[in-house]
């Protein structure tokens, strides 16, 4: 915990300085989660505003301050879940197609082999971001979370709710599901989606 | 059916979150945020209000509806008397030289 109970205690009373450092301490954290989860930047901050906004909201709800932490990455989950399912509505919106270069440079910076770093960076986003728009929007956000973000089997059971041998499972088709994409991108970079 | 690219993936992802660091949050996030905050409780309070107004009238024209209701009761409750009566009573000497009554002692008024 970033924070202690007390705090979570009296913003959950309606003390809106403790809620003011609530959001402070956590906020960087929810905008790298939401970054990496819709690969968006230029809404990365709208989303996370809206986590907040539900925080702030169903604070009252919060039934004990050892769970906030699972309950905050809930939230999170459920606002970029929102998001895409929102964009997925706007096909204009689509990440474009990836060029064979693309694919090449994100091959080629998992293997460690890279030129200018920002631009080695800059592929490897835009190459994993359209490697997971391949997937549903649950396998993306499960995979992130797990692969990405580093959550624990325990931390994911919080979030989700399920039990560990059902997250697993989630987790191995999430992880088949990616691979067979990242197969076919490595085939036929750019005509991906016109064989879909 | 994909193992040989079990390894590659993990190194993909890795490098996803090195690639994709947490942003700084804009200078007017918070402002934003508590902006947000307000606006949203300004429309169940608005609501509120309305609803507190609408009960007040409602119960106001309640109660005129009751009055309404009840008084043409109280004045329609004890019609005892007819008109006739009625007007003998408010001028008694000006219906009695219409009809030509007689006085008590049987005396007519024209005589």
């Amino acid at each position: 915990m970033l924070i202690d109970f007390g705090l979570i205690e009296r913003a959950k009373e309606g003390d809106s300085a403790a809620f003011n450092e609530v959001v402070k301490v956590y906020r960087k954290r929810i905008l790298g989660t939401i970054a990496r989860l819709i690969g968006r930047p230029e809404d990365v901050e709208d989303v996370a505003q809206e986590v907040f906004l539900r925080l702030y909201y169903s604070l009252d709800q919060l039934r004990a301050p050892e769970v906030f932490e699972p309950w905050l990455y809930r939230l999170t989950v459920n606002a970029a879940y929102d998001y895409m399912r929102r964009q997925r509505r706007r096909p204009e919106s689509r990440m474009a197609d990836l060029s064979e270069q693309q694919v090449q440079m994100a091959d080629a910076d998992a293997g460690g082999r890279h030129r200018d770093e920002e631009q080695r960076r800059a592929g490897v986003r835009e190459f994993v971001q359209s490697l997971l728009s391949k997937v549903s929007e649950e396998d993306r956000i499960l995979l992130t979370l797990k692969e990405v973000e580093g959550l624990s089997l325990k931390e994911l059971e919080a979030v989700y709710r399920v039990n560990e041998n059902a997250l697993k499972v989630r987790l191995f088709r999430a992880r088949q599901r990616v691979l067979k994409a990242f197969a076919a991108l490595q085939d036929h970079p750019a005509k991906t989606d016109e064989s879909e | 059916m994909h193992e040989h690219l079990e390894p590659k993936l993990d190194t993909l992802l890795a490098a996803y979150r090195q690639a994709c660091p947490d942003p700084e949050p804009g200078a007017d996030f918070m402002p934003r945020l508590w902006s947000r905050i307000e606006a949203r409780q300004s429309i169940p309070f608005a609501m509120l209000r309305l609803g507190r107004v609408f009960v007040s009238a409602s119960a106001a024209l309640c109660l005129a509806m009751v009055l309404l209701l009840l008084s043409p009761v109280s004045q329609t409750s004890a019609p005892s008397i007819s008109y006739v009566e009625a007007l003998s009573i408010s001028d008694p000497h000006q219906v009695m030289a219409y009809a030509d009554v007689e006085t008590d002692n049987g005396d007519s008024l024209w005589k």
